[in-house]
């Protein structure tokens, strides 16, 4: 072999041309490959930086009002005691809290777990200790676990950390253990974890789902679907003994890699398939190459036949060249792979775990090298075979020609058919998810999000417990944004729409009896000011918003959406009806609807919504809220003037998280935008890639047809005749493709369902413009080989006889 | 006095490669009538070949004049030329040039196509051409299915079944064995009787003998004339 090896370097270093062509195609091919692989290698094998990450399950509850409902403590702590499933579990709850630092108050993003979640996740502090049971429960000492970032941060990472003290959120807390610098949970920048125990008491109504949610690591032999089994059993029990509470409440479980990446798995293996496509067409574009140069080396194969090689010696030849090109664009395709990842991390959030874990590991370099010396092996077969089986007379008498000529035309046909045909899948997904993109830009939120700027803000702790003092806190506030200059309105509201949040509240409409436990109506529940809905452009159908008259003593009004007036004042006017608010212990406290708005999309468009109802933050100041500004100027812009003016108002309170609202929507489309991006760029060069194996197609049937061309010329044929011709062959190749390719769109599309919006898998205004751009593209590329065959001089052609 | 098909006067044809100039025509004078067979004979290099070219207007003269049926067409645009060839000129090339993924009926047919006739009168020529020349029973083979003399029998039939004015015959035999060569011939003779004019290169004396007239080319120019007192001998 290595002679074959030598000869084959020697060989390629004579026709720089073609190696750079070949290898220059591959690494595009393979590296594109490479890098969406380094994703699919986070998602498969490590998705989290947890240690046994597949024996994690998380879970939450769910009823038939609010399909994913937080856990209520007391049933956490019953589940813990009667499961048999986990060898541990906790629970937790994201929590950010104000940090008295030495320069200036900042808002930071932590935890509260409880003591057995942390060996239930198995990362142990790098410093000091977790805390424990003892730590976990009311009036102890506070304690905080800080992260390692947070550590260097703040501490600069001092051994002597652990002692000190942290103020956070108006609390004390001695920091006892410091975590690995890579330990991000439940969020991705986590800074600091506490205790839930220490809030426990406040925590014990289950008819309270607090934001919680529970991880349990998995028994030997336990699997996702027997601790769900386990843990249903378990609710089934609470049902009976707390049914006020608990009727109609059971548990949601999946995997936490589930839980943590399952939305992106379509969107993965989707760019993966497509980067495979484009490695398809890269190695058919190198296989026409290599049928090319075997068909312009069938001399030199002929005289080698008549030396004594066997067959096997000549494909053995032929393929050395291939595993030298393979090799050579698999080293440049890594780099391009590094160059794909590194592109594709910009499109993703930042501390998502396919930022923060995906790198070019040994699996990712193994996948390059297994795809690119393997994928062009097997096409190197083709033109292996085919070159090597000569008509030895006929070669060397010929002096160029062989009986192979026919094969490989056909062979090089159907490359470049197949070729089109995977164009066309790239480019009709691609052409999905842009008519997906363009419904969702242009989708109805119910609001409008430009010229709109938001950020959160937090009174916390004993100092705000007060609602008075927030509500007169907030007033102010509200005041002083107002008088920002460009400011045309500022409002505030808990939760922000299209944040990801949601406040559900069970109620009944005055006069109806009790539906009974888990019968009973959940509407979204919101706090407003009287110009949120002005700000962002939600209409007022009916009745009014709120004022700044609103007391908190007296009778409490609310404003609802148009859902919950079609749901449950249909046919009636709802104003002036009431809605009764309160829970378990019944429904004593009024609400009279004084106006109707429109529906918000407030968890995104095309997700699942529930009624909508407001209320006055006046009546029920709350201690999370977050500020709107609508402004006639750059709403980014206006950053700094707000934190200055918030600092006025209240310099020991953060604001934290600004944003325009803009930007707060284009998250709720990433993962469209990231598909859109990646399978535009992937289309695009399958489409170059087929344009360059067309032309070079019908090239290569131009030249092995001068002569019939020369014989029509004789024969009468116009210079247009021979251009529909050779047009003709070049677009009929291009059909081929397409119809191929469109019965695969159709079939694969399907797989893409959860990733549209506004268009069906099948679309046919998609494929039909996707057809005609390739079909164009086919015109493009067969333009020049055809015209270079009507300049073909019959004279010539035919003495070349 | 027969009617005059072809006349050639002071043509020229000079092939100029890099630096070199090479004249393959020097000032050809020739007039062939309707109905005669010619043969234009002489060594190789001669200019045989780029005479033919220019009759059947595959290529054009560097000067002089070339008469087609009286009309003057050596400087006719390439659409114009490629429409005579395909109706007034039959060409019949030394190693056939038949297309090889076309079968013998659709190769005869080819010319026709070009010519835009009808599908119903493109079969009725194309089965006339095939049994005239004794293939009408190989119309759905290809032509590797075919013999060599079978497969020239095929080339003359598509040079045929257009009706042409003249057949521009290139080293028709040069391919054959002289069983086929011959074969060939007499089918050309048979043509000629019924009618046809042939204008055939050849530089085999025994062949050219099957012309009334034979032309001799040397060095691009015309050196003798022979007329054959018996061509059938």
């Amino acid at each position: 072999m290595l002679p074959d090896l030598k000869f084959a370097l020697r060989s390629l270093a004579k026709s720089p041309g073609f190696t750079a062509v070949a290898i220059l195609t591959l690494a595009l091919g393979i590296g594109a490959n490479a890098g969406v692989f380094s994703f699919l290698n986070t998602l498969l094998r490590r998705p989290l930086p947890l240690p046994a990450v597949h024996e994690l399950v998380f879970f939450g509850e769910h009823s038939q009002q609010v399909p994913n409902m937080s856990v209520a403590y007391p049933n956490f702590l019953d589940w813990r005691q009667r499961q048999k499933s986990f060898a541990a579990m906790g629970t937790f709850r994201g929590q950010s809290f104000n940090f008295v630092g030495p320069a200036e108050t900042e808002r930071i993003n932590g935890a509260q777990f409880t003591h057995d979640l942390w060996p239930a996740l198995g990362v142990r502090p790098q410093l000091g200790r977790w805390f424990g049971a003892g730590d976990d429960q009311p009036g102890v000492a506070r304690t905080a676990v800080i992260s390692g970032a947070f550590w260097q941060r703040t501490f600069g990472g001092r051994a002597d950390v652990l002692g000190q003290k942290l103020t956070l959120s108006g609390e004390i807390y001695e920091i006892i253990g410091v975590m690995p610098a890579d330990f991000r949970f439940p969020s991705n920048a986590p800074d600091v974890w506490v205790p839930f125990g220490l809030s426990a008491e406040q925590n014990m109504n289950r008819g309270n789902h607090p934001g919680l949610y529970c991880i349990g690591r998995l028994k030997p032999g336990a699997t996702v679907a027997s601790a769900r089994a386990d843990l249903v059993a378990i609710a089934r029990q609470l049902e009976t003994e707390f049914p006020q509470s608990n009727t109609g409440n059971s548990i949601s479980l999946e995997s936490l890699v589930d839980r943590a990446v399952g939305q992106q798995r379509t969107a993965v293996w989707v760019s993966f398939g497509a980067a495979f496509g484009v490695l398809l067409i890269a190695c058919a574009n190198v296989a026409n190459l290599l049928l090319a140069r075997a068909a312009v080396r069938a001399r030199e194969f002929a005289v080698r036949a008549a030396l004594g090689a066997s067959r096997t010696q000549l494909v053995r030849l032929v393929l050395a060249e291939s595993l030298l090109l393979g090799l050579a664009g698999t080293a440049l395709g890594l780099l391009v792979g590094y160059g794909t990842m590194q592109g594709i991390k910009t499109l993703i959030p930042a501390g998502s775990p396919f930022v923060t874990q995906t790198t070019m590991d040994a699996s990712v370099f193994g996948f390059a090298v297994l795809i690119g010396v393997g994928v062009t092996l097997v096409f190197g077969l083709v033109p292996a075979l085919t070159g090597s089986k000569i008509n030895l007379n006929e070669a060397l008498a010929a002096g160029t020609r062989s009986g192979a000529g026919h094969v490989s035309t056909r062979w090089r046909s159907l490359l470049v058919s197949g070729e089109f045909a995977l164009t066309l899948v790239l480019l009709f997904t691609s052409g999905l998810m842009m008519r997906t993109i363009y419904n969702l830009y242009r989708a109805d939120a119910g609001l409008k999000t430009d010229h709109l700027i938001t950020f959160g803000y937090v009174m916390p702790g004993r100092e705000w417990t007060d609602a008075a003092k927030r509500a007169q806190l907030l007033d102010r506030a509200l005041a002083r944004l107002r008088a920002i200059p460009g400011v045309t309105h500022a409002a505030l509201t808990n939760p922000l729409p299209l944040a990801g949040g949601g406040n559900q509240t069970s109620f009944l409409p005055e006069g109806l009896p009790d539906p009974g436990p888990g019968k009973r109506f959940s509407t979204e529940n919101n706090a407003a000011s009287r110009d949120y809905f002005a700000a962002l452009r939600i209409p007022l159908l009916h009745g009014r918003t709120f004022t700044d008259e609103e007391k908190a003593d007296e009778p409490r009004v609310c404003v609802i959406d148009t859902k919950f007036a079609e749901t449950h004042f249909a046919g009636r006017d709802p104003l002036g009806q009431r809605v009764m608010f309160g829970g378990s212990g019944g429904f004593t406290l009024p609400l009279t609807i004084v106006g109707v708005v429109g529906h918000v999309q407030n968890y995104g468009i095309g997700q699942d919504t529930r009624v909508q109802l407001y209320s006055p933050y006046r009546q029920v100041p709350p201690g999370n809220v977050s500020f709107v500004l609508r402004t006639s100027l750059d709403p980014a812009a206006l950053a700094a003037s707000l934190r200055a003016a918030m600092r006025e108002v209240e310099p020991t309170l953060p604001v934290f998280a600004v944003r325009t609202m803009d930007e707060i929507f284009d998250t709720t489309v990433t993962n469209q935008r990231i598909m859109l991006t990646l399978l535009s760029v992937f289309a695009g060069l399958a489409l170059l890639l087929a344009a360059i194996g067309l032309y070079g197609v019908l090239t290569y049937i131009v030249s092995q047809r001068t002569r019939e061309v020369g014989i029509r010329l004789a024969l009468g044929a116009t210079t247009g005749a021979v251009r529909s011709l050779m047009l003709g062959q070049g677009l009929r190749l291009a059909a081929f493709g397409l119809g191929t390719g469109l019965l695969a769109s159709l079939a694969l599309a399907q797989l893409m369902g959860s990733l549209l919006y506004g268009v069906a898998p099948h679309d046919p205004l998609s494929l039909a413009a996707v057809s005609l751009v390739l079909i164009v593209i086919g015109l493009f590329a067969s333009w020049l080989p055809s015209h270079r065959a009507t300049r073909v001089n019959p004279v010539e052609a035919l003495r070349a006889e | 006095m027969s009617e005059s098909l072809i006349k050639l006067d002071a043509v020229t044809k000079v092939f100029l490669t890099d630096e070199v100039e090479t004249h393959a025509l020097s000032g050809i004078h020739m007039e062939i009538t309707k109905g005669e067979y010619v043969s234009i004979a002489g060594p190789s290099g001669c200019g045989k070949s780029t005479l033919l070219s220019i009759l059947g207007l595959l290529d054009s003269p560097t000067d002089g004049t070339y008469l087609l049926n009286g009309r003057p067409v050596q400087h006719l645009s390439l659409p114009e030329r490629a429409r005579i060839r395909n109706r007034e000129i039959g060409f019949i090339f030394q190693s056939f040039n038949l297309i090889g993924d076309l079968t013998v009926y659709e190769n005869v047919e080819l010319p026709l196509t070009y010519r835009g006739m009808p599908a119903s009168e493109r079969k009725a020529a194309v089965t006339e051409a095939l049994e005239k020349v004794g293939m009408g029973h190989r119309a759905k083979h290809l032509p590797s299915q075919l013999s060599g003399g079978q497969q020239q029998r095929v080339a003359v039939a598509r040079a045929l079944a257009g009706k042409p004015a003249v057949l521009l015959a290139d080293e028709p035999t040069g391919n054959l064995d002289s069983k086929n060569g011959d074969s060939v011939m007499t089918l050309l003779a048979e043509l000629h009787k019924q009618g046809a004019t042939i204008v055939m290169v050849t530089h085999d004396a025994r062949f050219a003998r099957h012309a009334a007239r034979t032309i001799h080319i040397f060095d691009g120019r015309v050196v003798q004339e022979q007329v054959e007192s018996d061509p059938t001998r």
